[in-house]
């Protein structure tokens, strides 16, 4: 039979209809989000990545194809392998990619290439447990979205968090965990500080934020306790100043001036360099 | 009480109990006109016991900062919320019955540090005493100012509860003023809905009492330990901070209803830490000196792309630099439709005749992505598997289209086909 006549009929049928098996898919999918990829693979150099910082990157398919391809590439022992492989290098990506966006969301759903996120090391991944990433950024075919899809937030080490999204990032949130409502101060130049007063009245604006900063008064010596009587008084007379309390000033006015609401803080992504 | 909204937290003053601890009778007198008339008399007693020197665990519902987790707490005034909504109002320091128009809580939250307990810094410890020791006071010990004859029938002086001995010093520099207290303890009310918010996580009322005092914390070397105890008032109304009693003895003995410590390191706030951060791109800066030097365009066009230099030991043994990018990379790369099929990681090498320098990232990722497959038996023997039977399906569907093309190069129809292959068959069979 004519040889190229029947490699033509090979490369149409094989893995035309081939079904991913669930495990296979799974553990590709993971692979895609770059689970078990050592670290060093993904920022070689510890400059790219220094103390304090976030840096942005996209998600580079071809690396991504390579890597699925390499580890596809186990089993193969005929030269019908290859016809499976070359027929299958395309749609990698795509099956891989329908199993990627399960493992966080547990549905199946699609990926909305370029996928994009964010290294963060800093103290904060470190002292802040369960910290909150919500980005919002544009799919592939320019829809804005917000918030974009979270595929991976995972702690790599102690004080590195890495974060990739269904999407182009464009502006990301970075949320204090809620359960973490106390009660404090801002301690900046060896004092304590509050820099905003919460109104009280009227209902409508009730715990909106009146800038005002004032220091802590303390007790004398160095012992750093808090004067409550007279931080109370200073307090009420700042909101009967501007109207934003009808009611006796009580522990409870107190404890809703003293509540530290969840820090939370916006970056934007910054321009990317043109390929 | 109830009307409130998902995820909204309410604030209370107080919460003052309806009927407070102590003992009680109930007396009913009845005159039935019938008999006589004659009256009947009946008496009831009934204690309503509220925690005094101790408190089920059950009672404290959560603290903040959590216990033994270390932080930059530095600047929180630590917190304990209770479950029982009434009881930092159930009791009045001062004996007798709580004021329900001002209300005063007998419990405060102390902050100990370790630099309150020089030249040692060690945290005293929590021991369990019976009540007769608390209010007996050894030698040179001052406890609450409370007799024998104060405790309740349901009370008894070989209760255990935990106590504190602190310095006087120590004591008298901590502890809230009078005019303090009625800020440091309050209400609240949580509605969290389908909304988790761990520490707040049951809807419902809570009493919360708050310290007065931040933490110790530091900034380099370890970190420093504090903690935090509630501690009963009762007895002490005397020797608040600024009140004119004078406590002679050298140590103060309290009793501690609940207690935990945390973990203090670092000034830096969520807020200062955050406006800290640098942000850019995942990629090199090139250098900045020699930037004459030769073929430092090159460096700095790759650097752009998000490369790095590797050391790179090539199969033949040589030792060379190769170009690498991982995954994560500075720029944006469409996904292409086609790729090229790669049938070993060589085959990702890519060299660069200009420069003379390989790049080897393509060729990283297979190799890596092949290690990692083998790593995992369970994949790896999956897709074997999995390719043995493509390979049966492939082999048997060619040979079935290559008879199917057979026919249909000979130009005939589907029942022509049919009838040929029946009449061959029957007659390979006569």
């Amino acid at each position: 039979m004519d040889e190229k006549y029947k490699e033509e009929i090979e490369m149409k049928l094989t893995g035309a209809t081939w079904e991913m098996p669930q495990d296979i898919g799974e553990w590709l999918g993971r692979l895609l989000l770059l689970y078990g990829v050592p670290f060093n693979y993904l920022v070689p150099e510890e400059a790219m990545l220094p103390p304090e910082s976030i840096r942005f990157f996209y998600l580079d398919p071809g690396w991504m194809k390579c890597l699925l391809e390499g580890a596809c590439s186990v089993g193969k022992s005929s030269s019908l392998d290859k016809l499976f492989d070359q027929n299958l290098r395309n749609s990698f990506l795509d099956l891989a990619g329908e199993k990627a966006s399960e493992v966080r969301a547990g549905e199946r759903g699609e990926l909305n290439w370029p996928l994009s996120g964010f290294l963060l090391r800093s103290d904060l991944v470190e002292g802040w447990q369960g910290l909150e990433m919500k980005a919002s950024g544009v799919d592939g075919r320019g829809n804005h979205i917000d918030p974009l899809q979270a595929l991976r937030i995972d702690r790599l080490s102690p004080d590195i968090m890495l974060c990739i999204f269904n999407g182009k990032v464009t502006e990301i949130e970075i949320k204090q965990p809620p359960e973490g409502l106390h009660f404090g101060a801002a301690y900046i130049d060896n004092a304590y500080h509050k820099f905003h007063l919460r109104k009280l009245t009227p209902d409508k604006e009730a715990g909106d934020q009146i800038d005002k900063k004032f220091n802590i008064p303390m007790r004398s010596g160095s012992w750093r306790v808090v004067n409550v009587l007279e931080l109370a008084n200073c307090m009420k007379e700042d909101l009967e100043v501007v109207k934003a309390i009808e009611d006796p000033f009580t522990s409870a006015e107190f404890a809703v001036q003293m509540v530290e609401s969840p820090g939370k803080a916006i970056f934007e992504a910054p321009e990317e360099n043109q390929a | 009480m109830s009307d409130l909204k998902h995820g909204l937290i309410k604030f209370f003053q107080a919460c003052v109990p309806p009927l407070l601890p102590g003992d009680y009778t109930v007396a009913v007198d009845q005159t039935v006109e019938e008999a006589g008339p004659k009256s009947f008399h009946t008496e009831l007693e009934f204690s309503v016991a509220g925690p005094r020197f101790s408190l089920n665990p059950t009672d404290v519902y959560s603290v903040y900062p959590p216990a033994n987790q270390s932080g930059e707490f530095g600047n929180t005034l630590p917190h304990i919320v209770l479950a029982r909504r009434t009881l930092p109002w159930e009791r009045n320091m001062e004996g007798g019955d709580p004021d329900e128009k001002n209300p005063c809580p007998w419990l405060a939250l102390l902050v100990l540090s370790p630099s309150d307990f020089l030249p040692k810094a060690e945290l005293p410890k929590i021991e369990a005493r019976k009540v007769l020791e608390l209010l007996g006071q050894g030698k040179g010990i001052k406890g609450p100012d409370l007799k024998e004859s104060d405790l309740k029938q349901y009370e008894s002086v070989n209760d255990l509860c935990n106590t504190i001995d602190i310095p006087r010093a120590v004591f008298s520099s901590i502890v809230p003023a009078k005019a303090d207290l009625p800020y440091l303890a309050h209400v609240r009310e949580v509605h969290t809905g389908n909304k988790e918010t761990a520490s707040l996580k049951t809807e419902g009322c809570f009493s919360v009492v708050l310290a007065n005092r931040f933490p110790e914390t530091t900034t380099e070397g370890e970190a420093s330990r504090n903690m935090a105890v509630l501690v009963s008032l009762e007895g002490f109304q005397k020797y608040l901070h600024g009140e004119t009693g004078t406590i002679s003895e050298e140590t103060v003995r309290l009793s501690v209803l609940a207690h935990w410590s945390f973990l203090c390191q670092g000034k830096n706030t969520f807020k200062t830490l955050v406006e800290n951060l640098k942000t850019g791109l995942l990629k090199l800066t090139p250098p900045e000196e020699n930037t004459n030097k030769e073929g430092m365009d090159e460096v700095i066009k790759a650097f752009q792309l998000g490369y790095t230099a590797l050391n790179h030991h090539i199969r033949q043994g040589e030792n060379t630099i190769s170009w690498y990018r991982g995954p994560l990379v500075p720029l944006f790369y469409q996904k292409l439709d086609v790729y090229r099929y790669l049938p070993c990681a060589d085959a990702a090498l890519r060299y660069n005749y200009e420069t003379g320098l390989l790049d080897a990232t393509y060729a990283a990722a297979w190799q890596l992505g092949r290690l990692l497959a083998l790593q995992n038996p369970h994949f790896a023997q999956s897709m074997y598997r999995c390719r043995n039977q493509e390979r049966q399906k492939t082999k048997s569907q060619i040979q079935k289209q290559v008879r199917n093309d057979r026919y249909a190069l000979s130009g005939k129809d589907m029942d022509e086909r049919l009838a040929d292959e029946i009449g061959s068959n029957s007659a390979a069979l006569k």
